[in-house]
């Protein structure tokens, strides 16, 4: 037991810390909660794991360094807690090749336009389609995805917050990527969508520079 | 003229590119090539689009109320009160 734990809060309602704790902690429970859920196989497990981690976290909010990364110190916590409550395995891995889940987003992309659907991205409002569509993976391509794809993590965090090699992140992110893709266009299609732009194909245009997303 | 071999080598670091995990001197490579290929920009384009739409779909992935609540009653039982109770 650390110092910490022996600590018994004395807030008083509204207090600065509560109010730090409510603005800057709380509202990072989704994503401690997709944190949770991929290092649980058991939906009620991973709740358990939340509660566990938002106490603790209030618990210590003390040693939250303010303007430090409150997701990865969250993280961590929950990764701590669940370490403690049960020790696991690692998880299967799986060795995908991974230059060639780039290839099959380009196999996406020319399926899109044999259906005219380049700009469905774009132009289309996806998000309840998305949303079913993560739904549908397979959990630990989902909970990669949703992680990266969704909360902003780096491979390295996700790495660290589920104990898994960076390799393993990748195959299941570019897989999770490629699965969406499919059911997406398959729904676009479905749909009966068209979002290709005849204009834009022969002219001359501008290649505008793509920028990375983000750096790892 | 672009030459196949580079187009095949760009397009399998579609995603590390696009998730900003390159060295430097690949990410060069791909910038510069991309500069000049319609068929790999357009690639990575739709690619780019995709993952923003996977981004806004945030609102849509919600953590269920119940789990929300029962976070929050055993953290008021901690003594935590939230601002304006």
């Amino acid at each position: 037991m650390d110092q910490a734990d022996a600590h018994v809060p004395q807030a008083s309602p509204g207090s600065n810390r509560d109010r730090e704790f409510a603005e800057i902690a709380l509202p990072l429970l989704p994503t401690i909660a997709r944190v949770a859920a991929a290092l649980t196989d058991d939906p009620s497990d991973a709740d358990d794991l939340v509660q566990e981690t938002f106490l603790r976290a209030y618990r210590h909010w003390n040693t939250f360094v303010p303007g430090t990364d409150c997701k990865a110190w969250l993280s961590t916590i929950c990764r701590h807690a669940f370490v403690e409550q049960r020790r696991r395995n690692a998880r299967f891995v799986v060795a995908d090749d991974q230059e060639l889940e780039n290839l099959a987003a380009v196999r996406q992309h020319n399926r899109a336009k044999a259906s005219d659907l380049d700009g469905m991205f774009g132009r289309l409002d996806l998000g309840p389609a998305i949303a079913r569509a993560i739904a549908a993976l397979e959990p630990h391509y989902r909970d990669v995805a949703t992680l990266v794809d969704v909360d902003g993590f780096t491979y390295e965090e996700v790495a660290a917050a589920l104990d898994i090699p960076i390799g393993t992140v990748r195959s299941r992110l570019y897989r999770a990527r490629r699965q969406l893709q499919e059911s997406l266009i398959d729904y676009a299609v479905d749909a009966g969508f068209k979002t290709s732009d005849a204009s834009q194909r022969s002219q001359t245009i501008t290649l505008r520079p793509i920028p990375e997303r983000r750096h790892g | 003229m672009v030459s196949r071999a580079e187009c095949e080598f760009v397009v399998m670091r579609l995603w590390p590119y696009l998730d900003g995990v390159l060295s430097e001197e690949e990410r060069e490579r791909i910038v510069r090539h991309l500069e000049v290929c319609r068929d790999c920009h357009s690639h990575f384009d739709f690619a780019n689009a995709f993952l923003d739409a996977v981004a806004a779909a945030r609102p849509h992935l919600k953590v269920n109320d119940s789990l929300r609540s029962r976070v929050m009653g055993a953290l008021t039982a901690e003594g935590f009160r939230a601002a304006g109770n």
